[in-house]
C-alpha cells in the first residue's frame, strides 16, 4: 500500500510538473492518501460540496422518489451549466428520478413528492418548518403533496420565483473571443 | 472472479479474431491488440443482444462471447492446418519482450524499461484510486454504463424522462464498457480502463518492434506514454480514450499493409477502424485519412481495390449508429452541427490559430508535432518514404478533425474556445502514438537512433525491420 500511494503521490507530482494538474491537486491528493481516504471521502475532495448535497437528498428520499427541480437550480452550487444539472444529478440520486419543473407533459410529473430548492424563504407557499434543509434558509429539499401545490406550480409560481426579473435564463453564448493562456 | 473471467474471454475473442485475419504474428503485438479488439467486440455483442431483446447482463453476454471465442479459436486452427493460408511474411515473425531477457542488454535500457514502468504504474493508480469525477464521463458514459447494467438493456428509462440525449447518443463503446464493468462487479468501472491502457501499450511495443529494435520499440513507447497530454488523458474514462486506442491501430495496419503489400494488415486496421467509429463518431476523421491514404498508395502497393472494407464498414456502422440514435434515443450529437457548408474566415483563422497552438504546445503534445514536422522535411529532403503513409493519414484526418470543429453550431454547443481547451485538446491525444511513429521510421529517426545507439551502445536495432525493408 505505501508503495501504491508513493506512485501515486509521486506520479501526480510529475503531472502537475508537466502541467497536467495544479500543484494543489497534488496536495490534496497526498492529504487524501495520508488519511486513508475512503471512497466517499475521495469523491467529496474532487467534486466539492456538490457531494454533500446530493448524499444529503440520497438519505432523505426513498429509492423510487420522483424529485421535481428548477431549471435554474441553484446553477452556483450544483453547476454554473444549469442546464445540464438533470443528468450529473441523476448520477449519483438513480434510480430516483429527476424532472425539470418545466416537464409537466411527462407521465412521472405527476408521481413527484418531492422539490429541490435553491430558496426557502421565497417559496411562499410551502412552510419553512416543512423543508428539509440542507444550507439553513436556503437550500433544501421538500416533501410535498403535488395535489395541493399543482395549482401553484401550473400558475407558474416558481418560475416566478427561480428567475426573478433581469436575471438572464442561460448565460449568453460568446461566439469565439480570444482563449486565455 | 466474474471480471477476471470476462478478461479471458475477451482475450480468447479477441485473439480468434487476430488469427482469423492473420497479418501478424508477433506475441505481444497480438495480445495488446487481442484486448483492446475482444473489448471491441463485447461491446458490438452487447449491444446486438440488447437490440434482439435479450437483457444485458453478465450471464447473457459472457455466454455468447465464449461461444464466439470457441468458434473464433476453432476456425483459427482450422486455418492454421492449411498451409496457403499461413502468414510467412519475414518481417511478421520478430521476437519482442524476449529480447529484453537476452544478456548484453545496454545500461540505458534500465532507465527506459524503469521510467515506462513507473508511468504505467502512475496510470494504473490513478485509474483504479481516483473516483470518477469528469463532468463528460460523469452525465453520459458512466452514468449511462451504470443504469444499463442495473437496467439490463441500452435504451434504459433515463431516455425518457431526462434531456441526456447529447451525451447519451454518444456511440455506445465508452458507455458499454462502463455496463460490463459494473455488470462484472467493479464498484468504480474506471477500473475497467486500466486494461486497454496495458494493452495498448503492449501492441504499441509490438507494432513498433516488427520495424525498429527492442531499444527502440520501447522508447517509442515511452515518448508516447510521456507526452504530457496523453499521460494526463489516456486513464481517464472519456470517450477520446476509446478513440486513441483504436485510432492507432485503424492508422498503423495501414501503414504496414502498403508497406508489406498485405491485405491482412489492411484487415486489422478495418476492424480497428470499425471500433474507432463505434466509440465516437470523430473518429470517422480517421477513417476518411486513411481512406486518403489508400486510394494513394493501395494501387501502388498492390491491394487493388481490396481495402474496400476500409472504407466501407465503418461508414455503415457510422450510419447505423445514427439511425439508431435518432430513431430511439432522441438525437444524436452530430444534430449540434451546422448542417450545410458555410464560409466564416474570421472563424478558421481563430481555429488554425489556437489549433496550432495547442498542436505545438510542448506541455500538451509534447515534442511530437515539432519533431514531425522535422521528420517530414526530412523526408522531403532525402525522399525517402519511411512512414510517409502515417504522416499522410495522420495529418489528413487532422485536417478533417478540425473542419469538425469548423462546422459545429457556436449555439447548440459551447462556445470554440471552451471546445478547443477541453474536447480538441484531448481528441488529438490520439495522434500522439501516429505521429511519434512517423518520427521514429523517418531519416531523422533513423538517425537518432543511430546516435543514441552509438552513444549508448543499445546494439540489436533494426534486427528485425532488415526483412521487412526488403520485402
Amino acid at each position: 500500500m505505501a508503495g501504491f500511494c508513493a506512485v501515486l503521490y509521486f506520479g501526480t507530482a510529475v503531472g502537475g510538473f508537466l502541467g497536467e494538474l495544479p500543484i494543489s491537486h497534488c496536495r490534496d491528493l497526498l492529504h487524501l492518501i495520508e488519511r486513508g481516504a475512503t471512497k466517499e471521502d475521495r469523491l467529496r475532495a474532487w467534486i466539492g460540496s456538490e457531494y454533500n448535497f446530493v448524499e444529503f437528498v440520497r438519505k432523505q428520499t426513498p429509492d423510487d422518489a420522483v424529485i421535481l427541480m428548477s431549471d435554474q437550480f441553484a446553477p452556483s452550487l450544483l453547476n454554473p451549466l444549469q442546464t445540464k444539472n438533470q443528468a450529473w444529478a441523476s448520477y449519483f440520486l438513480y434510480p430516483r428520478k429527476i424532472l425539470f419543473l418545466h416537464q409537466r407533459n411527462s407521465p412521472l410529473f405527476e408521481q413527484a413528492r418531492w422539490l429541490l430548492v435553491d430558496d426557502i424563504k421565497a417559496v411562499s407557499w410551502i412552510a419553512p418548518s416543512h423543508a428539509l434543509s440542507y444550507i439553513p434558509g436556503r437550500l433544501g429539499c421538500f416533501p410535498f403533496d403535488m395535489g395541493a401545490y399543482m395549482e401553484a406550480i401550473r400558475a407558474g409560481d416558481i418560475s416566478r420565483v427561480y428567475l426573478p426579473p433581469g436575471r438572464p435564463s442561460r448565460a449568453p453564448k460568446q461566439a469565439w473571443p480570444e482563449a486565455e493562456r | 472472479m466474474i471480471y477476471a473471467l470476462a478478461v479471458a474471454l475477451i482475450v480468447l475473442a479477441g485473439w480468434s479474431i487476430t488469427g482469423i485475419i492473420g497479418g501478424t504474428r508477433n506475441v505481444i503485438e497480438r495480445v495488446g491488440l487481442s484486448i483492446l479488439l475482444g473489448m471491441g467486440l463485447l461491446t458490438g455483442l452487447m449491444f446486438l443482444l440488447g437490440f434482439a431483446g435479450f437483457p444485458i447482463a453478465p450471464i447473457v453476454y459472457l455466454p455468447a462471447l465464449a461461444l464466439f471465442a470457441v468458434d473464433g479459436l476453432r476456425r483459427m486452427i482450422m486455418r492454421g492446418r492449411r498451409a496457403t493460408d499461413r502468414d510467412v511474411r519475414p518481417g511478421a515473425t520478430a521476437p519482442s519482450l524476449l529480447d529484453l531477457l537476452r544478456p548484453r542488454q545496454p545500461v540505458i535500457a534500465v532507465p527506459v524499461l524503469v521510467l515506462l514502468a513507473f508511468l504505467m504504474a502512475v496510470m494504473i493508480a490513478r485509474a483504479t484510486y481516483l473516483p470518477n469525477h469528469l463532468y463528460d464521463s460523469l452525465t453520459a458514459f458512466d452514468l449511462l454504463g451504470k443504469i444499463i447494467a442495473i437496467e439490463e438493456r441500452f435504451r434504459v428509462s433515463l431516455f425518457d424522462y431526462t434531456q441526456i440525449a447529447r451525451g447519451g447518443s454518444y456511440p455506445p463503446f465508452p458507455a458499454l464498457t462502463f455496463a460490463w464493468g459494473y455488470g462484472c462487479g467493479l464498484s468504480d468501472a474506471t477500473c475497467a480502463m486500466v486494461l486497454p491502457l496495458v494493452a495498448f501499450a503492449a501492441w504499441l511495443f509490438g507494432f513498433a518492434r516488427r520495424f525498429v529494435g527492442a531499444m527502440s520499440a520501447w522508447t517509442f513507447v515511452l515518448l508516447t506514454y510521456a507526452s504530457p497530454d496523453f499521460y494526463s488523458w489516456i486513464h481517464l474514462p472519456v470517450a477520446n480514450f476509446a478513440v486513441t486506442i483504436f485510432a492507432a491501430p485503424a492508422l498503423l495496419y495501414l501503414f504496414a499493409g502498403i508497406r508489406e503489400r498485405s491485405i491482412r494488415e489492411v484487415m486489422l486496421a478495418t476492424v480497428a477502424a470499425v471500433f474507432l467509429v463505434w466509440s465516437r463518431a470523430e473518429g470517422a476523421a480517421f477513417v476518411a485519412g486513411g481512406t486518403l491514404t489508400l486510394l494513394i498508395f493501395g494501387r501502388r502497393a498492390g491491394l487493388g481495390l481490396r481495402w474496400f472494407p476500409y472504407a466501407l464498414f465503418p461508414a455503415v456502422v457510422f450510419v447505423l449508429w445514427q439511425v439508431y440514435a435518432t430513431s430511439n434515443l432522441g438525437g444524436v450529437g452530430s444534430a449540434r452541427f451546422t448542417d450545410h457548408l458555410f464560409w466564416d474566415g474570421d472563424r478558421l483563422a481563430y481555429l488554425l490559430r489556437e489549433g496550432g497552438y495547442l498542436l505545438f504546445y510542448p506541455r500538451g503534445m509534447g515534442f511530437s508535432v515539432w519533431l514531425l514536422a522535422g521528420a517530414i522535411v526530412a523526408h522531403t529532403v532525402t525522399r525517402r518514404s519511411g512512414a510517409g503513409p502515417v504522416a499522410l493519414a495522420s495529418i489528413g484526418s487532422l485536417v478533417l478533425y478540425l473542419a469538425v470543429f469548423y462546422q459545429i453550431d457556436p449555439v447548440k454547443q459551447d462556445p470554440l474556445p471552451a471546445l478547443l481547451g477541453s474536447s480538441f485538446r484531448r481528441g488529438i491525444t490520439a495522434y500522439v502514438a501516429p505521429f511519434w511513429f512517423v518520427v521514429l521510421l523517418s531519416p531523422l529517426g533513423v538517425w537518432g537512433r543511430r546516435v543514441l545507439g552509438r552513444m549508448f551502445m543499445w546494439g540489436g536495432d533494426g534486427r528485425a525491420a532488415r526483412p521487412a525493408e526488403r520485402a
